[in-house]
């Protein structure tokens, strides 16, 4: 009997200490304002333990908490009244929203983000002179009806294309014409090129596919339609207006390229069933398991930083002949100019600040000190001695960040050592310190120098009603577009192009472009 | 004349003033207040299936008012706009109505006619083993696939039918698919594929009520079928099917009221855009367009159809099964 009170009064002094505890939580009186930042990743961790936010904690004397989620909460979240003083979104997440629903001006009408616009001057001085300086900066950075009101991380120059195609280099350099044995003589250029090499390369890889297709018959930035000047998606033409790829003329020929393609047997007959995680692993088959085959492909798509991962991997299970080789996206004639590749906006993410917060002000000043000369250096490096050092009046990061003795790459490290996906003003070049020579080349040269991106629509804002009814018409247009490709493709369609176009018309894609060509508009206003 | 009638009306009247009348419900109420004085801890028992029916199964079901709204997140049910049956109206144009519909009735189908009727196949099998060991043993064996999770098991079945998988490389030997494809890419096979693994994942679970109604029968039937030289086909013919009738009557309802929900767990992971053809159904379309999309409104007319349609069939099959075997659940 005494044993049970006892623990009646230990369990009850549980739930008490409990209760006062998430009473003070409540308070709010440990912490100035809340942060709402989604998942960096695992390797980065909680920006309350990451260095430079302590860093920042510490020079400014603000107490901040920084609640970490993923972007497919936001809509709940500013719906039900359970989002916080500072979110950061993003207008450019592709396949789901990263924005107040209806975008910033929405939520300025709905009374639930705050519109600093007329305080920028005063309060936050850095940032509105890095908007101001460049035309470029502002008509991202703006809203469609001019305004200043979220703090967005920005680019402090154009970065080039760090997506592009790579080739089996050791293979490369076996096919006549574009090596001699010893090293690559000459990179491939167009459609042509490209059927002479997977011909030999189809050879190399035991009769089995050298291309890798991703399974909407394209990849993620139009690398390989490129040449045709169409999309997958929603883009501009030659005379810069807003067009949707599939419902273009030259989207055919495209087609018809990739059907001779399948029908060699480059293609992989499965490609359709693969994802684009799928994609990392085949491509040097299994990166992370023990179950490491042989490279699937020869040919395929990826981000600069991962050349040098996969060839390491490669070589960790006993490949040492793997290497790989950044080609340009591939052409119909050699003189043809390319005006399709993937391109970074000059904004990115974005802090806006919420009708919740109780010191605007405070706010808008600690944002804007992320942007100051000192703000910068600490965004961008991390702390001195730590993460970087000065040579020359100039900050180089430190081996932990090139060369982690824990093997983490390189890319990682940028962002758990300095911040990445946070309001700032980025210098484009430093992640390239802890790049190897051959993935320069890459981003600076082979991807870069052989196109523009005229014809790339840049994030563009579309209002409430405009995006319901846009989504309306293309919820089930994207599939009917999906299953045509794949079918047309794989040669198994009993509807033609001109069927499809019509069918495209008839449910509404006319609108849709209207609707897209409108926003376009409104976006290129912005700076007039 | 008037007055006689009226003194009659007037008679009427008191006479039917004089019968106590107390309304239906009050009855009801009464006998309620009796029993539940009596029985109160059955009714405490009862309480908690109460509570949650109503919060997790009536109390969802105001949700279906976004089926008749444009419904906004943040105007919330009492703000958005109400729109009536135009919802409705979009999903029949939807330019993928009678696909989805025809995939969903097929796969119900299938699902009736081959998934629920293995596990009777079985019991009757595993019934005809004398030994109570081997029994035991092989029911276990059949019964371990349920415990396995969906996505396991859509893992294993990629495997088994992609181009090194085992099945992969017979039907590309007998030519029913094409030389370095997936079972799963082919539209032919796709049907099969998720209906053949339905019953291996189930068939052992849903037999053990068969098994269990079996053993319940009469051994002196058996023995009279005996006498008679009935082989064991006929035993199952004459005494078996007919004694489980009941149970399968059962069975075949509350299959029926849950048909459209086809599985929809493994088609979601096993279709992609050359499947999409033979492997859409209702069910795979709104999560799609409804839980990624963000469609709410549009998303929920179709789940509103698609449960009045289900529950339309149940009240037919409960129907037909009353008046032909006279067993049915309601």
């Amino acid at each position: 009997m005494k044993g049970k009170r006892l623990l009646t009064l230990a369990l009850s002094g549980v739930l008490a200490a409990g209760v006062a505890l998430s009473m003070t939580a409540c308070g709010g009186s440990d912490y100035d304002f809340t942060v709402w930042v989604p998942m960096v990743s695992t390797v980065v961790g909680k920006y309350a333990d990451h260095q430079v936010f302590q860093k920042i904690e510490e020079i400014s004397g603000k107490k901040v908490r920084y609640i970490h989620g993923e972007y497919t909460e936001l809509e709940q979240m500013f719906s039900t009244n359970g989002y916080y003083d500072v979110m950061i979104l993003n207008d450019a997440m592709p396949g789901f929203q990263g924005t107040y629903p209806g975008g910033i001006e929405k939520g300025i009408k709905d009374g639930k983000i705050i519109d600093i616009s007329d305080k920028m001057e005063t309060l936050a001085p850095n940032y509105s002179t890095i908007v101001q300086s460049e035309d470029a900066i502002k008509q991202e950075a703006l809203t469609d009806s001019a305004k200043m009101t979220a703090f967005y991380e920005i680019l402090q120059s154009e970065q080039g294309a760090w997506y592009g195609y790579m080739m089996r280099e050791d293979w490369l350099k076996k096919v006549p014409g574009f090596g001699d044995g010893t090293q690559v003589t000459k990179l491939p250029e167009t459609y042509d090129d490209w059927e002479i090499i997977m011909k030999k390369f189809t050879e190399f890889n035991g009769g089995k596919a050298p291309f890798f297709l991703y399974s909407k018959g394209v990849d993620p930035f139009n690398s390989i339609s490129a040449g045709y000047d169409v999309t997958f998606d929603f883009q501009l033409d030659k005379e810069g207006k807003v067009a949707y790829g599939p419902y273009m003329d030259n989207f055919e020929e495209y087609l018809k390229r990739m059907q001779s393609w399948y029908k060699k047997g480059w293609i992989d007959k499965n490609f359709m069933l693969s994802t684009e995680y799928v994609a990392i692993s085949d491509a040097v088959g299994g990166m992370n398991s023990e179950g490491f085959t042989e490279a699937k492909y020869g040919i395929f798509t990826q981000m600069y930083i991962y050349m040098t991962q996969y060839e390491n991997t490669a070589k960790a299970f006993g490949n040492q002949n793997y290497s790989l080789i950044a080609v340009p996206n591939p052409k119909i004639t050699s003189d043809q100019e390319l005006h399709i590749r993937q391109k970074s906006p000059r904004a990115g993410n974005y802090a806006v600040i919420t009708d919740k917060c109780k010191d605007v002000d405070g706010v808008m000043q600690w944002l804007d000190y992320l942007y100051s000369k000192e703000g910068q250096v600490l965004m961008n490096y991390g702390i001195e001695g730590v993460s970087y050092t000065m040579v020359d009046g100039k900050p180089y990061y430190t081996e932990i960040v090139t060369q982690n003795p824990q093997g983490y790459a390189p890319s990682d490290m940028v962002k758990k050592y300095s911040v990445q996906g946070f309001p700032s003003f980025v210098d484009s070049a430093r992640e390239l310190q802890a790049a190897k020579p051959k993935e320069i080349q890459a981003i600076e040269h082979t991807w870069t120098e052989t196109s523009d991106a005229d014809y790339i629509l840049p994030v563009l804002s579309l209002t409430a009603e405009e995006g319901s009814r846009y989504a309306a018409i293309m919820t089930s247009l994207q599939t009917y577009t999906e299953e045509f490709i794949y079918n047309y493709i794989a040669g198994k369609n009993s509807i033609t192009f001109d069927d499809f176009r019509a069918e495209l018309k008839k449910r509404g894609i006319e609108d849709a472009i209207k609707i897209k060509q409108d926003a376009y508009g409104r976006w290129q206003n912005r700076v007039k | 004349m008037a007055e006689k009638i009226k003194s009659l009306a007037q008679d009427l009247e008191t006479a039917e003033g004089k019968q106590p009348q107390t309304p239906k419900y009050a009855k009801i109420g009464k006998l309620l207040k009796k029993d539940a004085k009596k029985n109160w801890a059955m009714y405490l028992l009862l309480l908690p299936a109460v509570i949650f029916f109503a919060v997790f199964c009536y109390a969802p079901m105001i949700g279906l008012l976004m089926a008749f709204q444009d419904f906004d997140l943040n105007l919330g049910f009492f703000q958005s706009p109400w729109v009536g049956f135009k919802h409705f109206a979009a999903f029949f144009h939807d330019m993928y109505f009678w696909r989805l519909l025809g995939n969903t009735l097929l796969f119900s189908l299938y699902d009736i006619l081959f998934v629920f009727t293995t596990p009777i196949l079985l019991a009757l099998l595993i019934n005809g083993v004398k030994r109570r060991r081997y029994r035991r043993v092989i029911l276990t064996a059949v019964y371990l696939p349920y415990f396995i999770s969906t996505v396991v098991v859509c893992g294993i079945i990629s495997s088994l039918v992609d181009t090194n998988g085992i099945f992969g490389i017979i039907f590309t030997k007998l030519g029913l698919l094409e030389e370095g494809m997936s079972m799963l890419g082919d539209p032919r096979h796709f049907r099969a594929i998720n209906i053949v693994s339905n019953i291996w994942q189930t068939v052992g679970f849903n037999s053990v009520i068969y098994v269990a109604a079996l053993g319940g029968i009469d051994p002196c039937l058996y023995e009279a079928a005996d006498l008679d030289g009935a082989n064991w086909f006929k035993k199952v013919l004459h005494i078996a099917l007919p004694s489980i009738l009941p149970t399968i009557m059962m069975m075949l309802i509350m299959k029926i009221g849950m048909m459209l929900n086809v599985n929809f767990e493994k088609i979601y992971l096993l279709y992609s855009t050359p499947t999409y053809n033979v492997g859409e159904v209702i069910s795979t379309y709104i999560y799609r367009y409804g839980a990624i999309g963000g469609n709410y409104s549009y998303t929920t007319a179709i789940g509103l159809f698609q449960s009045v349609f289900g529950f339309v069939l149940l009240l037919i099959a409960n129907w037909l099964s009353r008046k032909f075997t006279s067993s049915s659940v309601f």
